[in-house]
Formats: structure tokens, C-alpha cells, sequence
């Protein structure tokens, strides 16, 4: 009997509130579901509860969730609490990913996934939060399965590919994570094909 | 007997009706503070929970004007739909003669009271509460198991919380009813200015109804006015109104619902890329849908498909193939034949082809013609095709199942049967049956390659579906011919249909 491989995890944390984490955790599983034909689930690892925003939104009352989970355009979410990373890594999923939110709490789980993803933004207000996480990650070993994504521009992607030595791409625009069109298909393919 | 009704709004600050006054208590709970909305048959009241505190809409419909069914209709509706932008239904009362409906209060006014008190607004504040607007009315054709239609979208149903966010609501449901229900409508509801063509008599009704006030009202927001159904063509708009927006109107108010955009959520993508510079989601409005089903698996549906898009293609057409099934054999296809694969696309020559991809995946091609593989026929495939064409068997064990399919499918439009058989008596047969002549498929040897006989069979069928070729490029010409035997045939259907 074939043995199953457990899913790849792909974490995605914000460098603050309002980085966009849901917004680009959402389009990647729904790119992942819809181009890539992969089995995907979706968790929120974080304490903004906006899964329920999400479901109240596509569905009604939230208070019909099941056991914590639900499933939109055949992506699976699961709410924080419902289950665990370890556990839905060995159901039946190709890919798991995690919203981790912006708490630095949980850098810990963030560090053990596949791939990791961080969201920031160099504007005047945030760009010393991002300053901060890289001086406090200068210990791990950063390799193509890091990724910044930062809302700046090219110039200043450059200066921090340099200055920090990570692999810094510029967000693209979502403006909406239940239409993954062709722009976003080809940033997502960028990375995961 | 048919009557249309048409809404006349007064508002009063007194209330007269039944009695019911400023100080009114009603079902010993609510106390009436304001009147919003009168007339002949309905009046709503603003009321104040007298215990929780809380404001309440309650809507009194006389029962002179509705029977009991319809009015739970608009109930049952409502308490099925939870969405922060469409009232909560907390309670129903009735009494000798009355219904009352006791909803939630929404904060805000309508469009049409806004706007005469704001004036007309940018083109950029209608896009904005278009997409608002959009995003709800999706939201109820998206409903499963049965998309809600709600059938009056007009400024007054529209309520608009004027803070920084300009939140949206839509309320009063009455004409509202699920998409499989529109035919056991005996009143034509709708407000004169924003129903649809098909509202005026007994079409039949879809989500593409719905599309047609949302354009009314979009023409409303920047123009302060209501637009007359049968002066389409000459709407006025402010000079200050982009050609792309206005593009986007008329492509909602065209009288054919074939012409309209075809989905809510098409709109609003058209209304967000607006002033983008690639606006491939209004071209592809545009093109014209071919859409092949079979009567069952395995009739060769694919293989029609690619040859005939393959055909068009060499034909100087933009073709797109899309597969719109979930057999997966496209992508086995460009394995075996190594198709050049580029952002969602396969390339073969100059044809592309696009695999099936999840219901959240934007990937408008650009082409004159979608050749769409539907893989087994289902009637909603009719729904948002140009031209259907139908592949059926007619072996003695598919016969049966064949003449079935190709009746339900021929009393739905323009369709085209296509007979995979090549005995000619099967063929003949078939067309007995149905009581029309379509045309028999020739052996199609491979997929991306014609020899003669399938080149003359495709010609034909380019030719029936009005794809012309004219100087190396194929061109849509009308033609009259397969409409008539379609035409006939639903008329013989409808005299023998029930005979064995």
C-alpha cells in the first residue's frame, strides 16, 4: 500500500496589522484550488476571527458552522482552534495553508512550515517593524522557502534584497481574493510552480 | 386576468391608514413612531420595540391586494438569507385585514431621495455603489440551492448609510422569487424605468433580469433620471461620463438578455477594471458562444470540439477552446501532443485552449469565438450560449435517450443537432424522431488535422451556425435556415410531445 505524503504548509505571516496576510492567504488558496487542481485547506492561526466574517458574508449566520470548518468554492477553512497543523498536514490535503496573522507568538509554528511567506510594507509608519523582524530572524537560515512580500516599490525591493539578504518581491494588488485573474496567476506561478 | 403593478411612492409624515397612528401600539410590543413609505395596498412604519428598545420596520401589505401565498413567498425568502446588508426577518403578524411583515431597521435613505438631495453623482461615487450594489445582488444569485432573482432593483430599494463607508442595504423583497419559481407569478411586479423587457410580459425571468435595474439604476446615479425602456439608444448622458462607463450601462439595458452581461459578478469586474488599460472582461462579453454537448459520455463530444475550433482556426478566426467539463482531457491532449503550455493557456497553431479551471479563476481569452465543451447536455447550458449544438447517438440502444435530450434541447433555442453515426439510416432515424434534419458527423480521423470530407462537413456547420468565411477571415452572417427547421420542430414537439 502506497504510503500518502503529508501536504506541503505554506505559512503566511504579517510583519503588522493590516499587512494584507487574509487577503493573500484567501488568493493563494484559491489560486492553489482552482489553477493547480490541489486539494487545499485554509487555517486561520490567528485571533481576528475573520473566517466568520468570511462565512457570515458567503452563507448567514455563523452559528451554522460545523464543527468549526466550512468550505467555500471547494477551499476548506478551519477556524483557529478547530483543529491543528500537524493534524490537517496528514488528512487528506496536498496543500495546507496558515494565516498567521501579525502576533510574533506564533513565529514558532511559522518557522516549521514549508514554505514561509511574510507580508509588510515599507511605509514611513511600518517600515521600523520590518526592520525589527529581520534583525530578530538574522538567525535563521533563509533560503527559497522564504519569501517577503512587501507593498514598496522596485527600488526599494532592491535595497532590501541587498541590505538583509532575503528574496523581497512586490505585492501585487488584490482586489479581490475570490477572482484570482491573470496577473495574480502569473505572481503565484512565480513561486510555486 | 394580468395586470401590472406599478409602485407610486408618497410619503407622509401622518398616518391615516387603519386607524394606526403616530402613537399606535401594535401586536402590544411595537410602538409606531414615523411612517416611510405609503400607498394604496402598503404602508411601512418605523416602530420601536417597546421592551428591547430597538428600533423595527414593520410592512403592512392589505390583503385585498395579495393572497396569502405570495406574501409568505416574500417571508420565506427573507428569513433564508442572513447578509449584513439585507434585513432580518424577526416576525410576521396578520390580522382581519392585513399582513404585516416586522423586519430589521436599516439606518440610511433611499438612492432616489439621496440624489434629489445630493444631486447627480461622479462617475467614480456610481462605481463605487455599483460594485456595492453588485456584490448584494450576487450574493442572492449565488443562494444554493435556488438562486434568489430579486426582480425590483430600483433607487427606492436601495437604502445608503451616508457615512465615510456608504454602506449599502436592499430591502423590500415583495417582488422577489426564486429562479425556479418566476412562472407561477400570476401579478408582473417591477417599477416602471428599471424593469426589464422581459418583465412586461410573461418572459420568462433570470439573474440577466436583475443585471437590467442594476444598469437603470447605474444611469440614475449619474443622471438623476429614470430611463424609458423604448429609448434606449438615446440616453443622455452628462459629458463628464467615460465612454467605457457608459459602455457598461448600455451593455445592462439591451433589450435582448443575450446581449447583457451574462453574470452580476461580470459587472462589477467591469466597473473595477474600468480604467485599467486591459479590458478583456467587456470583450469577452462579446464573444460568440459555441457551446457542444452530448446526449450521454463517451459520443465524442471533445473530439468534435477541437476539430471543429482547430477548423476555425485555420480559418483566420480567434478561437478559444474551453473545456467546460471535468473529464481532464484537455490536459491529457497536451501531454500526448505537447501542446506549448503559456499562463493558463495551451497553444496549438494559432488555436488556444483553455482546461478547466475553478469557478474563482478569471482567464478571459481573447477570441471572436469560444468553442465551449460541455460534455454531457444540461439545459443550462442554453442559459449563456449563443449557439448549442448537440451530439447524439443513434445506435438502437442510443436512440432513445438521444430523441429524449434532443427534444428538451430543442424546445430551449437555437440548437443544432449533430448525429454520430455513420450509417445513414441511423441518421435518418434520428431526424424521424425529433422531427427535424440535422447533420452526420464523418469519421474524424485526428484532432488537429481536416481531410476533405470532415473540411466539407465543417464548412457546413460553420455555415448553419452563420460563420461565413469571406476573404480568409470568417465572418457571422445571419441565416434564417436552421432557425426554421428548429422552429418548425419545436412546433411539431409541441403538437406530438406525450404521443408514443
Amino acid at each position: 500500500m502506497q504510503k500518502k505524503r503529508d501536504a506541503i504548509i505554506v505559512g503566511i505571516w504579517g510583519v503588522h496589522s493590516g499587512a494584507g496576510v487574509t487577503t493573500l492567504a484567501v488568493s493563494l488558496a484559491n489560486y492553489m484550488q482552482g489553477f493547480l487542481n490541489k486539494k487545499t485547506a485554509l487555517y486561520e492561526y490567528n485571533q481576528k476571527a475573520d473566517f466568520i466574517k468570511i462565512y457570515e458574508c458567503f452563507y448567514g449566520d455563523e452559528s451554522e458552522i460545523s464543527e468549526g470548518k466550512f468550505t467555500l468554492k471547494k477551499v476548506d477553512y478551519f477556524l483557529k482552534g478547530s483543529t491543528d497543523i500537524v493534524k490537517l498536514s496528514q488528512e487528506n490535503y496536498d496543500i495546507v495553508i496558515v494565516d498567521f496573522g501579525y502576533s510574533f507568538t506564533a513565529i514558532g509554528e511559522f518557522i516549521r512550515c514549508h514554505y514561509k511567506i511574510v507580508v509588510g510594507s515599507q511605509e514611513p509608519w511600518y517600515c521600523r517593524k520590518y526592520e525589527e523582524f529581520c534583525e530578530k530572524l538574522s538567525d535563521y537560515n533563509e533560503s527559497d522557502l522564504w519569501v517577503h512580500i512587501l507593498a514598496t516599490d522596485e527600488h526599494e525591493i532592491k535595497r532590501i534584497r541587498k541590505a538583509y539578504r532575503v528574496k523581497a518581491i512586490r505585492r501585487p494588488y488584490i482586489d479581490n481574493a475570490y477572482v484570482i485573474d491573470k496577473s495574480l496567476i502569473q505572481f503565484f506561478s512565480y513561486f510555486f510552480e | 386576468m394580468v395586470i401590472i403593478t406599478l409602485r407610486f411612492f408618497i410619503c407622509s409624515a401622518v398616518l391615516l391608514e387603519g386607524g394606526i397612528t403616530a402613537t399606535s401600539i401594535l401586536f402590544e410590543k411595537y410602538q409606531v413612531t414615523d411612517v416611510v413609505y405609503e400607498s394604496d395596498t402598503v404602508t411601512v412604519f418605523i416602530a420601536e420595540h417597546i421592551y428591547m428598545s430597538v428600533k423595527r420596520i414593520i410592512k403592512k401589505i392589505l390583503k385585498k391586494s395579495i393572497c396569502r401565498d405570495t406574501f409568505y413567498s416574500e417571508v420565506n425568502i427573507l428569513k433564508s438569507i442572513k447578509n449584513p446588508q439585507i434585513p432580518t426577518v424577526y416576525d410576521v403578524e396578520e390580522d382581519a385585514f392585513a399582513y404585516y411583515i416586522i423586519e430589521e431597521y436599516m439606518e440610511g435613505v433611499n438612492l432616489h431621495s439621496f440624489i434629489e438631495k445630493n444631486g447627480v453623482m461622479s462617475e467614480e461615487e456610481a462605481t463605487d455603489i455599483g460594485i456595492k450594489i453588485c456584490n448584494i445582488v450576487s450574493f442572492l444569485h449565488c443562494q444554493k440551492p435556488i438562486p434568489i432573482l430579486f426582480l425590483d432593483v430600483h433607487p427606492k430599494n436601495i437604502l445608503i448609510n451616508d457615512d465615510s463607508e456608504r454602506k449599502i442595504f436592499l430591502v423590500d423583497f415583495g417582488s422577489s422569487y426564486y429562479s425556479n419559481e418566476t412562472e407561477k407569478r400570476r401579478i408582473l411586479m417591477g417599477t416602471v424605468g428599471y424593469a426589464a423587457p422581459e418583465q412586461y410580459d410573461h418572459g420568462r425571468l433570470d439573474e440577466r433580469t436583475d443585471i437590467y435595474g442594476i444598469g437603470a439604476v447605474l444611469y440614475f446615479l449619474v443622471t438623476g433620471r429614470s430611463c424609458d425602456s423604448e429609448n434606449i439608444l438615446s440616453l443622455n448622458f452628462p459629458q463628464n461620463i467615460s465612454e467605457k462607463f457608459r459602455m457598461i450601462i448600455m451593455q445592462c439595458l439591451a433589450h435582448d438578455r443575450d446581449d447583457r452581461f451574462q453574470r452580476v459578478e461580470a459587472i462589477a469586474t467591469s466597473l473595477s477594471r474600468k480604467y485599467k488599460s486591459d479590458d478583456t472582461s467587456i470583450q469577452n462579453e462579446k464573444s460568440h458562444i459555441i457551446s457542444i454537448a452530448g446526449v450521454d459520455r463517451r459520443v465524442g463530444v471533445t473530439h468534435v470540439c477541437l476539430a471543429f475550433a482547430s477548423y476555425l482556426s485555420k480559418q483566420g478566426c480567434r478561437i478559444l477552446y474551453e473545456e467546460a467539463n471535468d473529464s481532464n482531457h484537455l490536459r491529457m491532449i497536451a501531454g500526448c501532443e505537447k501542446l506549448k503550455y503559456k499562463n493558463g493557456f495551451f497553444y496549438h497553431d494559432r488555436l488556444t485552449l483553455k482546461p478547466l479551471y475553478g469557478e474563482q479563476i478569471n482567464l478571459p481569452g481573447d477570441s471572436d469565438y469560444i468553442v465551449r465543451d460541455c460534455g454531457m447536455y444540461s439545459e443550462k447550458i442554453n442559459d449563456d450560449s449563443d449557439t448549442v449544438v448537440i451530439v447524439a447517438g443513434a445506435k438502437a440502444w442510443e436512440l432513445d435517450n438521444s430523441v429524449a435530450v434532443c427534444k428538451k434541447a430543442l424546445n430551449a433555442g437555437n440548437v443544432h443537432i449533430l448525429c454520430n453515426s455513420s450509417h445513414k439510416n441511423e441518421a435518418l432515424s434520428l431526424w424521424r424522431k425529433i422531427g427535424c434534419v440535422g447533420m452526420q458527423v464523418p469519421a474524424l480521423s485526428k484532432i488537429f488535422e481536416c481531410c476533405d470530407s470532415e473540411r466539407i462537413f465543417f464548412d457546413e456547420l460553420a455555415d448553419s451556425i452563420g460563420i461565413t468565411k469571406r476573404g480568409g477571415a470568417m465572418h457571422k452572417k445571419r441565416t434564417r435556415f436552421f432557425r426554421k427547421f428548429a422552429e418548425k420542430a419545436r412546433r411539431n414537439n409541441s403538437r406530438h410531445m406525450g404521443c408514443p
